[in-house]
Formats: C-alpha cells, sequence, structure tokens
C-alpha cells in the first residue's frame, strides 16, 4: 500500500468560483432555451418578454462614446474595473490548487537544545498494534497524515462488524493516550474480509 | 461522469475569474482618456471591433427571427448551450459519489467501510439461509450518507419466496442497519433440474 498521500488545501473562497460556474451555467441553459425558441419559430415578442435579449441588444448596440465620456461616468467605470480586477484577481489565484505531501513527521518538542520528533512509521506501527489486539481483527495497516490517522483494517467474522470497527478505533485512541501522543482523529476502514474464515453458522 | 462535470465547473469558476479580473482591469485603463482615440473607453470598443460584432449579432438575431423554415444551425446551438449549462450546474450541485460506505464521523474520527468488503460480507451471511443456493451482492453508496445493497439469492424451487426473502433481510441486519444501507432483495427460483 502506498502510504504518501498528495493532498490539497482548499479555501472557502473556492465557492465563489463555482458560483460563478453556476451563474454561467444558469445563463447558457436559459439563453440556449431562448435560442431554441428562436429556431422553431416562437414569436420575438413572446421570446423577448421572457428573456429580454432583444431590449438588451438593441441598449447596448445604441450606445455611442459620447455616453460613456462624462468624468463621473468614467470615474464609477474605472472605480468598478479596479474593484473587479483585485475581488476577481483574488479569487482566481484562491482557486488554484495548492497541493501538499501529507505524511510527514510529528513534531513533539522544540527548544534551543534541539527538537523532538516522531518518525510517520511510529505512529502507523502503533496503530496496528493497538488493532490487531482486537480479536476480530486479523491485519491492519496504518497510514499517518498530519491531520488523521487512518488505520485500514481486515476482519474474520462477518457478524458485529460495526461493534468490531468502534472498538478498534477505541483502541488506537487508547494506545495513542497510553504513549503520552497528541490526539487526533482515528479513521478506521474496512478494507477486506478475510474470506479463510468465514465460515457462519446459523 | 460528475467527475468530469466537476472538473469543468471548476475550470470554468476559475476562466471567469481571471477574465472578469482582467475585464475589469481593461476598463480601468481605458477610462483615462475621452473620445475614440488613445486610452479610451471609444478607443476600446474600435480596438474590440464592436461594430462589426454589432453587426454580426444583429444580422443573425434577425435571421433567426425572421419567419420561415426552423433554423436547424440555431436550434443546435440551443440544445448545446443548454447541454452545455446543465452540465455546469451539475458540476456545481450535485456531489461526487462516495467511494465508502460511513458508519460514523465525529471528532474522535471516521468510521467507514470499502464496497468490495461490505458485499462479501453480505454473502458470507446470505449463504447459510436455507433454500439459498448462489448469492451474488453488490453495494452502492450513495452521494450523501450510506448506500443500498443489492442482494439476488437464488432458492431452490420448493422454497417459499417471502420466506426466504424475510430470512436474508434478517440476516443482514447486523450490516444495513449501522452502515445505513437500504437492502434491495430479490430471490428469483433456480432453475436447475434435477434428474
Amino acid at each position: 500500500m502506498p502510504r504518501q498521500r498528495l493532498r490539497e488545501r482548499r479555501s472557502f473562497l473556492v465557492l465563489a468560483g463555482r458560483l460563478l460556474a453556476l451563474l454561467v451555467g444558469l445563463a447558457l441553459a436559459w439563453y440556449g432555451l431562448m435560442a431554441l425558441l428562436l429556431a422553431v419559430k416562437v414569436s420575438a415578442a413572446t421570446t423577448n418578454s421572457l428573456s429580454g435579449y432583444r431590449t438588451a441588444y438593441n441598449w447596448i448596440s445604441g450606445l455611442t462614446p459620447a455616453d460613456v465620456d462624462g468624468s463621473a461616468t468614467r470615474a464609477i467605470i474605472a472605480g468598478a474595473g479596479v474593484v473587479s480586477f483585485l475581488l476577481f484577481g483574488y479569487l482566481a489565484i484562491k482557486q488554484l490548487p495548492r497541493p501538499y505531501l501529507a505524511r510527514r513527521e510529528l513534531p513533539l518538542h522544540s527548544d534551543p537544545q534541539g527538537e523532538l520528533r516522531l518518525e510517520p512509521r511510529v505512529m502507523e506501527r502503533l496503530a496496528e498494534v493497538a488493532a490487531n489486539g482486537e480479536a476480530g481483527i486479523t491485519d491492519a495497516r496504518g497510514r499517518y497524515s498530519v491531520d488523521n490517522l487512518a488505520v485500514d483494517v481486515t476482519v474474520r467474522r462477518a457478524r458485529n462488524v460495526a461493534p468490531t470497527l468502534k472498538a478498534a478505533q477505541d483502541r488506537v485512541i487508547g494506545a495513542l493516550a497510553e504513549h503520552g501522543l497528541p490526539s487526533m482523529p482515528v479513521n478506521v476502514t474496512l478494507s477486506s474480509y478475510d474470506r479463510r474464515q468465514r465460515r457462519e453458522l446459523r | 461522469m460528475i467527475v468530469l462535470a466537476r472538473t469543468l465547473a471548476r475550470l470554468v469558476g476559475f476562466l471567469m475569474c481571471v477574465v472578469l479580473a482582467l475585464g475589469g482591469l481593461l476598463l480601468a485603463v481605458f477610462s483615462i482618456g475621452t473620445g475614440t482615440h488613445g486610452p479610451s473607453l471609444g478607443g476600446l470598443a474600435s480596438l474590440l471591433s464592436l461594430h462589426s460584432v454589432r453587426h454580426t449579432v444583429g444580422d443573425w438575431l434577425a435571421r433567426v427571427e425572421a419567419p420561415g423554415s426552423v433554423a436547424v444551425i440555431a436550434g443546435v446551438c440551443g440544445l448545446g448551450a443548454i447541454a452545455l449549462g446543465l452540465v455546469l450546474i451539475a458540476g456545481v450541485l450535485v456531489p461526487r459519489r462516495e467511494r465508502l460506505v460511513q458508519l460514523a464521523e465525529d471528532e474522535r474520527g471516521k468510521l467507514a467501510a470499502r464496497r468490495r468488503p461490505l458485499a462479501q460480507l453480505a454473502t458470507a451471511l446470505v449463504e447459510p439461509v436455507r433454500g439459498v443456493t448462489e448469492v451474488r451482492v453488490r453495494v452502492r453508496p450513495s452521494r450523501r450518507t450510506g448506500g443500498r445493497v443489492s442482494v439476488r439469492a437464488s432458492r431452490t424451487a420448493n422454497t417459499d419466496a417471502d420466506e426466504v426473502r424475510r430470512a436474508v433481510a434478517e440476516q443482514l441486519d447486523s450490516l444495513t442497519d449501522p452502515f445505513k444501507l437500504k437492502a434491495r432483495i430479490d430471490v428469483p427460483r433456480r432453475g436447475a433440474r434435477v434428474e
């Protein structure tokens, strides 16, 4: 099992990009429908009353340089342009993915004399040994990353899977506390079933 | 499919931000002067040949609005725009299907299961039911929580379908209840002949 994982840091401002994509999608669907209505010869007046496409076109095509040459108008347009540049530029930067390697050393202590760090494999082995101690589990594989400790387990019995997973999680959390390690979310995943012992008597 | 739609929506969101930012900058720069030359809004309109765009769009609208036969190309373009719009909307609103069936989540962590071992567990639970000869199980996580487990348990000719279905459901309880799985159980009669 490759233990390293590439994760992505996400900003909540990604939602702004999603909102823009949603607006584009809605506009495309709506005006696509209007184009379809015009193509099948629904009257232009009806289509315009629904969408205002002709009104908007007439207004925009009627603009002349004199309409936008006033100093107040230009100041408003320039201000809106600058705000738009800053706002959407910042949002565009926030949309860019920022991947990082999630499996790294766990810093425990630091002072002028040195640092105390734990290799990720130590955490993983601790979790594996703790989870393997549960009776219903035949194998466990750990994967430590900066924000959680994932444990993939193999169970030997088809019954009581949920209590077995819960017990494995409790054991790993208990082992972390027992060794004085910082607590963190422990994600336990059922990854396989040991079919050699699958006989279930009813 | 939904993964592609989500990627497209993400790309469009990013491109829209870039286009709006650059458009804003362009407008700000071209608001410096007046008239139709130099860095003015009239100059920007000339630079972008907006007058020819106006004629092109006006002609196209007039042709589409004119009475006569159905405008096939415009119709196809409209359908394409609708399809693309719906893909974008789906890419934003529809969540990705989970690969894991989740059991619980709290500050202590998550408990979950992969599909294949869950299906194997369900098979192991159903196989011992009296009258069942063959079992096929499929687990499908839902987009939110839980999922669906489809069980096809072939039964012998002399067993009662309702009885087998009830027994299978009973066997699956220990799996379906904690994992919030909806069980769909088919109990077809096996067509084997005894000679």
